[in-house]
Order: structure tokens, then sequence, then C-alpha cells
């Protein structure tokens, strides 16, 4: 951690207020929320359900505007992006990894995976995109199209569309949520080992302790504030902080 | 109150953006139909000319009802489709597939009476505008008051429920077959599997058409003709029914060598992979394409087909129009007048006709007619001849008896004695003795043909016939040769096709712009999380609009080819027995008015296909499924 904190973050949440209006008044999601995750770093957001949780993810991610404070990603300030420069960056520097219907029906695993590539005006070279399907350990599915996969095939050739352009920070919401545990686990191996090995940010909402207990670091939210964090807890630690907060 | 019918009214309320299309095309139809046939019933009896306009307002009025069911069926295709995961949930908490289709059929019910209760409303202004734009038209001489009958508009009401109910049959049938695990799912359903009974109608559809393109090579130009405006709605629901297999296959070919592009290559692959939007796209610019193409180029070569007749037949090099007084030639020349009486024939069921009164020598002389059977020089007495179409449609033939009724009272029964070759420009299809029409009420029409006496010019002739016409104050007629008169018969038929065209055509493209704006909206709607998607894997926002486009321009390609196809193969077999026998038929193909049907097709998709995409403008946001 000593190194980290020395590079500069990938991600920065200064002030981070995010209300909604709605009919029965306004709603505060996130009250003013600071932090800074550092590169490489694999980070589970946890908390009661309406605790913000992704609501914060979105705003990191540039999918929802805040209401007041500042997104710094990759020393970009998403709040002075407009919608194309946004997308842009998300392009080069984000990938998203999402409970389920990640993929694009019509596209068969190979596709989607090169799609971001092609989206961005760029093809991919045919290794660069069996590789990322190799190291999820999908070379033999190439060809198949999402309804031919099961739900732990289609969240890995998730992972390998959003590893393929080598982001920054990979954005992922409960990732698990609709998996097995082994599947799960899985996934969460894959995750985990490629923070390690390439020095990938990885920020994961979750309300799995076990999930959670791959980050190394958990971030407890309660109605739109940070109220807690522990670093390297085991699921039972976790599990202890939840029930303490949820009392 | 039973559940699926509790449900139903419930979920159309809860539904009302999917249904918005079904609603708009039922009133639309029901409006069109019940104006029609309010301003027949106010109408009643009328002359001939009234007669061909209600009876265009009727065929216009049908291509409506057809359409609708096209636009209806495919509006709750779709809504099956969107609504997969909830219609799984029902069977999951214990509903029987046969509530469930019940449940999709009372949604239909519901919609479809709203529908045509709005429709007949609006049926009563359509009857006034159509009733104001006929006495505009000088086609009835002032404007027709229209009855406060209500039964034209229950009953037009009633078609309209009936075209929704057939148009929501199939999608009820779908929806009783999404399993319950669905609900646990996401819609996997791609829709390139069609169903055994769709197979088979759209099977037979393709082979019915298929023996009558083989009836138009083989028959008689009439027949031919007939047939030519019946197969392209069989080609088109045979097309249709096979749509899922076939397009996503057609589309994919055609767009092969756009794969690796991101944008179209991502469109191509959508295209392909959701067959039943795809087909819910193409249907309507396959439907206007091949069915107007048809009738266009069909009417086009019947108007040759004509002329070729008329140019073959008329030996009188002079003609003169517009003067119910004989013209006075020269001694020697050789006038034909042409006239008729209105005469009915059959007894119970008697029929209408106009009959022309001709002597069979003069006739011959200036007009060529040809015998196809019998003898008509034997047209004398009680007698009479008919042409070779007629004899299908009046249900006699040569050396029949048949009871005639003339205008003045008079019955007789009159013997066939001969059957002639079809020459609708040059006399009617039942020709009785000169003598005796003009005895029971013959009336000149006006045309004469003159046949200038041996030796003598015909330039001469027209010329002195210009003076002594003028000279002698009838005024009114006109001398023409023969080929200014058949010029000038084949623009007047041309204009006659074009106005109907554009009256049928009209609101068959109203239809097809409704169908294809309907399926685009929803299917935008339905796939929000699609886009989505997209989006966070880096599309832009306008990237996922010219997808959008691009697939509705795929598709609309795709369905503008098979529509031609189908409108080059109709006509390439029509033509054959409309040139048979005949030396001089002129090839006329009205570019102008195909280019502007497939012009049309083209607008309406892009239009379309824009609407969603503004409406879209702020929506492919990356975040939208993931807020609620």
């Amino acid at each position: 951690m000593s190194t980290a904190t020395l590079a500069p973050p990938a991600i920065v949440l200064d002030g981070v207020t995010r209300s909604y209006g709605s009919r029965a008044g306004r709603v505060d999601a996130l009250r003013g929320v600071t932090h800074a995750f550092a590169p490489g770093s694999f980070t589970a957001i946890m908390g009661p359900s309406g605790s913000g949780k992704s609501t914060l993810l979105q705003c990191a991610a540039g999918l929802d505007r805040p209401t007041a404070g500042r997104v710094l990603v990759a020393g970009h300030d998403l709040g002075r992006l407009d919608e194309a420069a946004l997308t842009r960056l998300r392009r080069s520097a984000m990938g998203f990894v999402f409970q389920a219907y990640n993929l694009l029906p019509a596209l068969t695993s190979y596709d989607n995976v090169a799609l971001p590539a092609r989206l961005a005006g760029r093809r991919p070279a045919r290794a660069e995109v069996a590789g990322a399907l190799a190291r999820v350990g999908l070379e033999a599915h190439q060809r198949r199209r999402p309804a031919e996969l099961s739900g732990g095939q289609q969240q890995r050739v998730a992972i390998a569309r959003a590893l393929v352009t080598r982001p920054q920070v990979v954005y992922a919401d409960e990732p698990t949520g609709a998996l097995d545990r082994t599947t799960g686990r899985q996934v969460l191996e894959l995750l985990r080992s490629t923070v390690d090995a390439e020095g990938l940010t990885v920020v994961m909402v979750t309300h799995d302790p076990l999930a959670a207990s791959y980050a190394d670091s958990v971030l407890f939210l309660e109605d739109g504030l940070v109220v807690g964090h522990l670093a390297r807890g085991t699921a039972a630690q976790i599990a202890a902080a939840m029930s303490e907060l949820e009392r | 109150m039973p559940p699926s019918i509790h449900l139903g009214l419930s979920s159309v309320r809860q539904h009302r953006a999917l249904y918005a299309g079904s609603f708009v095309a039922v009133a639309l139809g029901v409006a069109l139909i019940a104006g029609v046939v309010l301003l027949t019933v106010s109408i009643g009896d009328q002359g001939p000319e009234v007669q061909d306009a209600l009876s265009l307002l009727g065929v216009m009025a049908g291509f409506a009802g057809f359409m609708a069911i096209f636009v209806v069926s495919s509006t709750f295709s779709f809504a099956v489709t969107a609504r997969r995961r909830e219609l799984g949930l029902l069977r999951l908490v214990g509903a029987a597939p046969r509530q469930v289709r019940r449940q999709v059929r009372v949604e239909a019910l519901v919609v479809a009476v709203l529908a045509a209760v709005t429709g007949a409303v609006l049926g009563r202004l359509v009857a006034l505008a159509l009733a104001v734009l006929l006495a505009a038209q000088g086609v009835t001489p002032e404007r027709v008051p229209l009855t406060w009958d209500v039964l034209p508009l229950v009953i037009s009401a009633g078609c309209g429920v009936g075209v929704a109910l057939l148009g929501a049959w199939a999608a009820a049938r779908r929806a009783a077959k999404v399993p319950p695990a669905q609900a646990l799912q996401e819609a996997t359903d791609t829709g390139r599997r069609i169903g055994v009974l769709r197979g088979v109608v759209g099977t037979l559809c393709l082979v019915g058409a298929g023996l009558m393109l083989v009836g138009i090579r083989a028959g008689d130009p009439v027949l031919a003709l007939l047939l030519s405006i019946f197969v392209p709605e069989l080609v088109v629901v045979g097309l249709v029914c096979w749509g899922p297999v076939l397009l996503p296959l057609l589309v994919r070919t055609l767009t092969a060598p756009v794969r690796e592009h991101p944008v179209l290559g991502l469109a191509r692959a959508n295209v392909g992979n959701q067959a039943r939007r795809t087909t819910s796209l193409a249907a309507p610019v396959l439907a206007i394409s091949a069915i107007a193409g048809s009738l266009i180029l069909s009417l086009s070569f019947a108007a040759d087909w004509d002329q070729g007749i008329t140019r073959q037949q008329l030996a009188a090099p002079v003609v003169v129009t517009g003067t119910t007084t004989a013209p006075t030639a020269p001694a020697g020349a050789v006038v034909d007048g042409r006239n008729v009486v209105a005469v009915a024939t059959g007894g119970e069921l008697a029929s209408d006709w106009t009959a022309e009164g001709i002597d069979p020598a003069t006739a011959v002389a200036t007009r060529g007619i040809r015998t196809h059977a019998g003898d008509l020089s034997r047209l004398t007495g009680r007698t009479m001849a008919i042409s070779r179409s007629a004899v299908f449609d009046a249900g006699f033939g040569l050396g029949s008896q048949v009871r005639v009724r003339f205008p003045d009272g008079a019955r007789m029964r009159l013997r066939v004695v001969a059957v002639v070759e079809d020459a609708a420009t040059l006399h009617d299809d039942l020709l009785l003795p000169r003598k005796l029409a003009r005895a029971h009420g013959a009336r000149p029409t006006g045309t004469w043909f003159v046949l200038p006496a041996p030796g003598t010019d015909a330039a001469a002739l027209r010329s002195l016939l210009t003076r002594t016409s003028t000279g002698t104050g009838t005024g009114t007629g006109e001398v023409l040769t023969a080929e200014q008169w058949i010029t000038r018969i084949d623009r007047a038929q041309r204009d006659q096709n074009q106005v109907g065209l554009v009256a049928i055509l009209g609101p068959t493209g109203l239809y097809a712009g409704i169908a294809i704006a309907n399926t685009l909206l929803m299917g935008s709607l339905q796939r929000r999380r699609e886009f989505s998607v997209t989006r966070l894997v880096g599309a832009t926002a306008a990237q996922v609009r010219r997808m959008v486009l691009a697939e509705s321009a795929m598709v609309a390609t795709a369905a503008l080819l098979l529509g031609a196809l189908v409108t080059v193969t109709v006509a390439a077999l029509l033509r054959a027995p409309m040139t048979a026998g005949l030396d001089d038929v002129p090839l006329t193909v009205p570019w102008a008015s195909l280019l502007a049907i497939a012009g049309a097709c083209a607008a309406v998709t892009v239009v379309a296909a824009v609407l969603p995409v503004v409406w879209l403008r702020g929506h492919p946001s990356p975040a939208a499924d993931h807020q609620q």
C-alpha cells in the first residue's frame, strides 16, 4: 500500500453529492463522499440497499453526474468533459462488468470482446481478442452468442471485454450476483489476479461479504455517507461489520 | 371478472405506449372503411362515373384493411416479445397458457374496441371530406348529403375489431408458449424459428402464388391481369410468414462487405439476430413495394395492350368525337357511329351491362372486330354477340339464349351468335344488332369512325369533315386522325390509372409509415438495455444513432429488392399473354411511378428511423438501465 499512495490516485471522489428530485421530495443518494482509490487497488463498496453504493459507482464512472463535488478518473475531471470526450475516456480508460446482461445478444463472444476497439475505430488483432478470451478460459467459445453461454461464461466474456482495451479502471456492479457460488468465485479470482498481475484498479459494488473478501479494502456506505473502512478483511469480519451497520 | 380479463384491462392501461400503433392503425382503417361505406350508402344509385369513383374508394378501403392486419399483428407480436419476462412471471405464479392467451386477446379486444369507436366517429368526417372532394372534382353534381344511418358505422367498427383480433391471434398463441422460467432470465428469444402453422400458411401462399404465376403466363389477358393483382398479396403474406428465416439470411448476404465496419457491422449483426424485428420492419416495405409495383406495371401493360389492340384493329383513318350528330361524310365514305343502351341480363339475379348496337359489316370494316367463335354476320334480329373476356363474367356463351330487359321495359330472349376478341376501346362487351338497339333506346356516344370512299385520301376526308362540322354549326365535334385519337384515349386511360394509384397508395403508404415507425419506436423502448451496453463499451451516442439508421436502411433495402423481384416477375409473365397475336404493342414502363414508390418506401423508413433516434437523443445514456 505504501507504494500505491505515492502514485496519483486512479479515481478521486471529492465531496460528491447526488440528489434526485422526486414527487415525494428530494432524495439524497450521496451526501458528500470523499475518497481516493489508489492505482492497482481492488476496493469493494458495501452497504444496505438504498445506501447509495450504485450511485457512487455510477458517479465514479461518469455514468451519472454528481449534483455537487468532483470526480477525477486517471487525472481527468469528469465534470469538465462533454459526452463525446467522456465516451472517449470510457473507451480508453474504463471497463465495465455488471450483474447480468452485459453482452450484446446479436454478437458472438469474439465480436463482443472486439467491439470496444472497433467502436474506437481500430481493428483489433485477432490474437489480442483471442488472448483476452483465453485469459478468461473461453478460447474455445469464440463463435458462440450470449444465448449459447452459461451465466458464468457470459460474465467471463464481459470481463474479457472489459480488459481487452487495457483500461486503468474496471467498475463492477454485483458481478457475481447472478452466479452460483463456484462460478462466482472463479469470476472473483479472475478479477483478483488481473489486479495483481497488471496493476488494474477495480471498484466493485457487492452485498456479498465473501465477494468483498477478495478486495484489498472494503468501503462501507450508509445513507449516502462513507461510514467505515476495512482493509484486508476476511469474509467473517466483513459480515460482522455489515451486520453492525444494519443493526 | 375472470383474472385474465382484469389483467388484460390493466395491462393495456399500463402498456399504453406499446399499443399506440395498433390503436392508430385500427382507428384509421375503420375511419376509412366507415367513410367509404357511409358515402356509398348515402349516394345510393348513381351513374357509372360515380360507381367507378366508389369502387375505387372501395379498393382503397380494402387495402387499408389489409395493411391494418399487418400493423396490428406486428405490434402485438412485439408487445408479446417485449413482455416475455412479465408473461413468464404470470406463468410462474400459476397462470395457465390458456389464461395468458386469453389475456392477450382481451388486450387486443380492448384496444380494438376503443380504436373502432374512435374510427367510426372519424369515419363521418372522412365521408364528409370525400363527399366534398367528389363534388369538387365534378364526379357528383353537388355535395351528397350524408345519411344518419348508423349501420355502416357499426359494420365498419365490427370489421376493425375483427381485423385486430385476427392480427393478435398469432401473438396470443406465442404468448401462451412463454415458459415460466422466462421470468428468471433475460429474453433470449431471437425468433428465428417459426411455428408450424406459420410455415404451412406461408408455404401455401407461396405455392398458390406460383400456380397463379403459371396461370398468368398461360391464361388469357384479362384473367392474367386479374391474377397479377392477387399474386403480389399472396407472395407478400408468404414471404412475411417465412421472413424470420429468410430475411436475416438475405440481409446478411447483402451486407457481407461491411462486416468489418464497427457501426455497420454491428447493425448487420443486430438485423441478422433479431429476426422478428427485422421481419416487422421489412413487411410494410415489402407489401407496399411488391403490391404497388406490380399494380403500376400491370395497369401500364394493360393500357399498352389496349393500345396495341386498338392500333391493330382500327381501320378507319379518321375519328370524329364530341358530337352526337353524325358527321356529314361524302358519298362512298363509311360512317360508323357508336351507340349504346343499358341492358339487364338474366332473370332473378339480373346484372347490368352497357350493350352496343352495331352493323356487323360496317363495324368489321371500320373497327376490325375479330370473331373468336361463331359468326358475327348473323348478328341480326334477336341475337347478340359477346366479348371473349366477358363470357366468364356473364355466365353465358356461344349458343346461349339470354333473357334481356331494356330500359323501355321490353323483355326478350336473345341468342348469342358470336364471341368476339376483346377491344375495350373500340366496342363494348355486349354487341346487339344496330336496329334492335336503336328500337329500344340506344343513344350515340359521340364517337364516329369514318372510312374514306375507295380511292380517296384520308387527309382530304379529314379537312372536308373539319370544314363541314364547323360550318354546319354542330361546332363541338372534333376531327382526329386515328393515331391522334388512340393517343388521346391512351392518355385518358393512364391518367385514370394514376388517380387510382394515388388513391390506393396514399393510405397504404400511411400504413407502412405507421407500421415502421411503430416497430422502430417499440424496438427502441425494448432495446434500452442493449443500447446502454453498446454505449458502455465505448460507442458514442452518435454511433448508436447511426447504428439504428443503418439497421433500418439495410432492412428497407432488402425488402425493396424482394418487392422489385416480385414486381418484375409478375410483369414479365403478364407481358406474354398481353402481346400474343398483336403486332405492335408499345412497352411503357412508368419509371417515375416506380421510382416514386421506392423513394416513398425509403423516405418512410428513414423518417421512421429518425423518429426514435431523435427521441433517443438524450436517452442512449450508458446508465439508462442502472438507474432504477
